[in-house]
């Protein structure tokens, strides 16, 4: 019995629009009605991560990544993440300086 | 053009692993080849702040135009070597960290400052009686009162990073 919420080329889109982490994207084993969330049973998957703009983002893997140490994404890039699991998180510079990130699936989201 | 792995080991305390080229696109790989998961960020990620990056998991950026840094994770804080800062520290200039007890420090050991978002690692280049002088300036600002703690039980990483240009 497959447990899926999501195939290889789902996307799903987030407005980071503050200094206060939120959640791009989690890759959860447990079935949860967390936002953005791709539930699946084990194992990891490949991400794919575009920064849409119109201002920069910085990701983390918990609510503590900041702009001084996170991961900066610049408007327009992307970066691909294979073999992930867990959650990846967002901020933006102060301002706040909003910008819309888009995760997809590089894989298939489930296990049966 | 300088497609040739590089294998880069990474420890508690953040260390460049990538410094984009100056002419062309930048485009990097970066496998992570070793056991525990290594945390990507800029100067000063650490374990709490960092992109995660797991065992044998690999990320691919086609344009690659900012320097990288990465740390290791599996750190712990020492529940018995810890101080607190009694002068405070400016990030990119202070060169020591002036504690309020020096005990249990020692030259090579690695400390975490501050807390939190600002929180770092740094190696300990020597430890002479309440100041210790790390091998790189803190890359934050600290404020008095700061934690001063020695890390234990990290677990290093290495990282194969292949950069190139189009």
């Amino acid at each position: 019995m497959a447990v899926f919420e999501g195939d290889k080329g789902q996307r799903q889109q987030t407005l980071v629009n503050s200094t206060t982490a939120v959640a791009v994207f989690l890759l959860t084993h447990a079935s949860s009605s967390s936002s953005n969330a791709w539930t699946f049973k084990t194992g990891t998957r490949d991400v794919t991560v575009m920064n849409t703009g119109p201002n920069a983002v910085w990701l983390g893997t918990s609510t503590s990544v900041t702009t001084a140490t996170g991961f900066k994404v610049g408007v327009g890039e992307q970066l691909t993440l294979q073999g992930v699991a867990g959650k990846i998180s967002g901020v933006t510079a102060t301002g706040p300086l909003p910008a819309t990130v888009i995760a997809g699936l590089a894989s298939n989201a489930w296990v049966v | 053009m300088g497609n040739t792995p590089v294998a880069v080991p990474v420890g508690p305390a953040a260390v460049q692993v990538y410094t984009p080229a100056v002419v062309g696109k930048p485009h990097l790989v970066i496998h992570n080849s070793g056991p525990a998961t290594v945390y990507l960020g800029q100067v000063g990620v650490t374990a709490a702040t960092g992109l995660p990056l797991p065992s044998k998991a690999k990320i691919s950026l086609p344009f690659a135009n900012v320097a990288l840094y990465a740390a290791c994770g599996g750190l712990t804080l020492s529940g018995t070597v810890t101080s607190n800062l009694s002068t405070a520290v400016t990030g990119g200039t202070s060169t020591t960290l002036v504690v309020a007890s020096g005990t249990g420090f020692a030259a090579g050991q690695v400390v975490q400052v501050g807390s939190g978002g600002n929180a770092e690692t740094l190696t300990l280049l020597t430890a002479i009686g309440t100041t210790l002088t790390p091998t790189t300036k803190p890359a934050f600002d600290h404020a008095v009162g700061e934690a001063v703690t020695l890390v234990t039980g990290a677990s290093p990483g290495t990282l194969r990073v292949v950069a190139g240009t189009s």
